[in-house]
């Protein structure tokens, strides 16, 4: 099995199948990003798609100062962002009311990636955004701000809000499991 | 605490997906190795757009400067061939008009042996060859004729190239007695080794053999085939002078190196003499003296910077052959060799194996060209220019006479004497009537729509009047019809007949003419229908006119000439039109209404009638074209 170092060396030098064993080690992690910043799977391969062609252009670039998934990661949003940016922009995200948070703690244990990602991709477009973004990659509301163009309030109601229905998203579930006594995934 | 639940839900979220992987659709490679292709195809597209750029640049370079350095290179070919040019012609011309005689030697070069105070007893012709063929290699290197500067004896100094073979030729080593101007000479390289019987002569005594053969060689690189100063006064050749004053240090007396030295080395000579003395050493210089035949040689003592004493003389030479190629005399031209050889191009022109096919073709093409070419002339044949052409035709219309008038100072007085007063004059001179003509015309095109035709023609015409008068014979036997000469003329009423009164009767004038038209046409219409305008002028030769009494009784008349009193010549304007069709290749059939106005009276100045009578027909014609 190739290391990264010698899969990476492979890629640049266009070796077909050292892109394809790159491919093959990075693309399940990485559909499951794309279908958190898409809102269907044919969206999600699309972006897949293109960010693979980017990564395998753009490969001799990278420094190898982090890790590679990171680096495809950051690709994957950039390249989501670009590719929904002009959803936000029909959708302006801004400041939301003052929204209710269940006090209920509810746990994801019982609840399969699956189910979280439809549940993600249910959430309205700003609001996965920044879900996704403050939640899942880490970043502060103020990048966040700076990055979508909006302010650094907008961006805490925007996660607010996507907390508040993905918490009444899981209630639900957790309901309906008890009231029909399947077992949880 | 609300942080820290916000911060577990976050965390829990992000926990849930850590080790998530959903696989995509299995194609999604496939598309992504696609891309990667086209992306590859581009990069190398533009890298073949960029070697395709840089070949042409450089090819568009290479281009230029193969053009600029043709450019530059015809130039200086051109440049150097005129130089040429003007330097045989400048060498022809000096050697034509100064007949070189002498080659002088200047003051500063050159400088004779001479044993001291010893006489010259023979001329010497001396030249610094060196120094002149310096000036001739720059001469070469500029491209410039060599410099023919008479001297101040108006002597011209030939130029010499260094290893000119007149140089060469004119070589001698002389043989000279140390004491009492013995001569030496070296005929061969071994002779000169061997010379060692005469230790007077000697030059080579106590050398190495490795100096011997070089000095040896000196003598020799003078000169290929060194003779004796006998053979050389005998063939009239100067002989040249070797300065071997560098190899002969030892066992001279007196020596003194030229001031220039030598040119003793591998380069071919040139000779710098110095003045050596000879003593009594049995060793002394070879030296060679340029000798010739001729006298009269002019010395001269030069005071050199270290007193050293030189004598430079001036000889003649003898005359030199113009041609500057084959000097009869001392020496020889040759030809300088080009500085650009320019290779020998041989073109051979290879006879290749003739392809029937080709040949075929070739012959089918040929016999296509010839056929289109008669075709050209059947077209050119067929096609009907109409260029001469006759005609045959037949006109009829009417002649009108009502513009005539009649003076009052006509005849009538005859009738006033007698008696009567006649009608004929006016009713004959106004009478109108038929105009017939018949004729050949011919016709030729002179431009595109322009035709000059002619012809002859015959014209009657006939008029009807009323006459009151009869012409009786003396015995009233018989009676005719009165002209209006009858009328006008008092002959006829004469004893042998008058002119009687009688009731109006009908009489019937004929006219005959000939006419020669002259007209110039010109086609509006020039097709297989055609339509011509014509215009142009007759002239009408009057024959007889004939009256023709309708009463039984009376006898006709016929007058001509001087009978008549119509005019014998007549001119009548003439203006037509022309329509015509053409059938067959050389006929057409043509319709000409036409008018004919008479320029002038129709009748004689005398008669007082004046008639213009316009005779309007039309007339139908058929054309032979000839071509």
């Amino acid at each position: 099995m190739l290391t990264e170092k010698e899969l990476i060396e492979g890629c640049c030098k266009g070796n077909r199948a050292s892109q394809k064993a790159l491919y093959d080690r990075y693309c399940r992690k990485m559909m499951t990003v794309c279908l958190r910043y898409s809102k269907s799977t044919a969206e999600a391969e699309d972006i897949l798609q293109e960010v693979f062609v980017k990564v395998f252009n753009n490969l001799k670039d990278f420094r190898q100062e982090a890790r590679l998934d990171t680096w495809i990661t950051r690709i994957i949003v950039n390249t989501a962002l670009n590719t929904r940016r002009k959803k936000l922009y029909l959708y302006p995200m801004v400041d939301v009311d003052t929204i209710s948070i269940p006090d209920q703690e509810l746990s994801l244990s019982g609840v399969h990636f699956t189910q979280l990602v439809e549940m993600i991709q249910s959430l309205p477009h700003g609001c996965q955004v920044v879900f996704n973004l403050f939640a899942m990659e880490g970043y502060s509301h103020k990048e966040i701000s700076e990055l979508l163009g909006i302010s650094e309030g907008t961006s805490k109601s925007q996660f607010a809000r996507a907390k508040s229905l993905l918490q009444t998203k899981l209630l639900k579930e957790s309901s309906f499991y008890e009231r029909y006594g399947e077992g949880k995934l | 605490m609300k942080d820290m639940e916000r911060e577990n839900f976050e965390n829990e979220w992000k926990n849930a997906f850590e080790q998530a992987e959903i696989s995509p659709s299995d194609n999604l490679w496939t598309s992504i190795e696609l891309e990667l292709e086209r992306a590859e195809g581009k990069k190398m597209k533009r890298k073949l757009l960029h070697y395709k750029f840089m070949a042409a640049a450089s090819i568009t370079f290479a281009l230029c400067f193969a053009g600029v350095g043709f450019y530059y290179f015809s130039n200086e070919r051109r440049n150097y061939s005129s130089d040429q040019l003007a330097l045989q012609s400048t060498v022809k011309n000096e050697l034509n008009t100064s007949a070189l005689q002498s080659i002088s030697e200047r003051s500063n070069e050159g400088q004779l042996l001479q044993k001291k105070n010893e006489p010259l007893n023979q001329s010497s012709q001396v030249f610094d060859a060196d120094k002149r063929a310096d000036e001739t290699d720059r001469a070469e290197e500029n491209h410039l004729p060599f410099e023919l500067k008479p001297n101040d004896d108006g002597k011209i100094s030939l130029p010499v190239r260094r290893n000119s073979v007149g140089l060469k030729a004119a070589h001698q080593i002389q043989k000279r007695k140390p004491h009492d101007g013995e001569e030496f000479i070296a005929e061969t390289r071994d002779e000169i080794l061997k010379d060692k019987t005469n230790t007077e002569s000697n030059i080579f005594q106590n050398e190495s053999q490795t100096e011997k053969y070089t000095k040896a060689n000196i003598l020799l690189s003078r000169g290929d085939n060194v003779k004796s100063t006998k053979e050389l006064r005998a063939s009239g050749k100067p002989a040249a002078i070797v300065d071997l004053d560098k190899h002969f240090k030892d066992n001279l007396e007196n020596k003194e190196i030229s001031e220039q030295g030598t040119n003793i080395s591998n380069e071919p000579p040139v000779m710098i003499t110095s003045k050596l003395q000879y003593g009594t050493s049995s060793k002394d210089a070879a030296v060679a003296l340029m000798r010739d035949n001729s006298s009269g040689s002019d010395h001269q003592t030069q005071t050199l910077t270290d007193n050293r004493e030189r004598l430079v003389t001036k000889v003649p030479v003898g005359k030199l052959s113009t041609d500057p190629k084959n000097l009869d005399g001392n020496f020889t031209f040759r030809e300088l060799p080009p500085l650009i050889e320019t290779p020998k191009v041989e073109l051979s022109i290879q006879k290749k194996e003739e392809d029937p096919f080709k040949v075929m073709m070739a012959r089918l093409e040929k016999r296509e060209a010839e056929l289109a070419k008669e075709d050209v002339k059947e077209l050119r044949k067929n096609t009907i220019v109409e260029k001469l052409w006759t005609s045959v035709g037949f006109a009829a219309g009417n002649v009108n006479s009502s513009n005539s008038s009649v003076s009052s100072s006509s005849g009538n007085n005859t009738m006033a004497r007698a008696g009567n007063t006649s009608n004929t004059a006016i009713n004959q001179s106004r009478a109108s009537g038929t105009s017939y003509s018949a004729g050949l015309n011919v016709g030729t095109k002179v431009a595109k729509r322009w035709v000059v035709q002619g012809g002859l023609n015959y014209i009657s015409q006939t008029s009807a009047y009323q006459s009151d008068a009869v012409v009786a014979s003396p015995n009233l036997d018989n009676f005719r019809a009165a002209s209006l000469t009858d009328v006008n003329n008092t002959k006829s009423n004469t004893k042998a007949s008058k002119l009687v009164g009688t009731s109006n009767y009908r009489v019937n004038n004929n006219l005959q003419y000939v006419s020669v038209p002259l007209q110039a046409g010109y086609i509006i219409v020039n097709h297989t229908f055609a339509f011509q305008v014509n215009g142009g002028i007759s002239t009408d030769l009057f024959i007889q006119n004939t009256l023709t009494p309708e009463n039984s009784n009376l006898e006709k008349v016929t007058q001509r000439g001087d009978e008549s009193s119509y005019r014998p010549v007549n001119f009548s304007g003439l203006f037509g039109t022309e329509i015509s069709y053409r059938f067959g290749k050389h006929y057409r059939l043509a319709l000409n209404p036409g008018l004919r106005y008479p320029i002038n009276s129709i009748y004689k100045a005398g008669t007082g009638v004046v008639a213009n009578p316009v005779t309007m027909d039309v007339a139908m014609r058929f054309r032979y074209i000839f071509n």
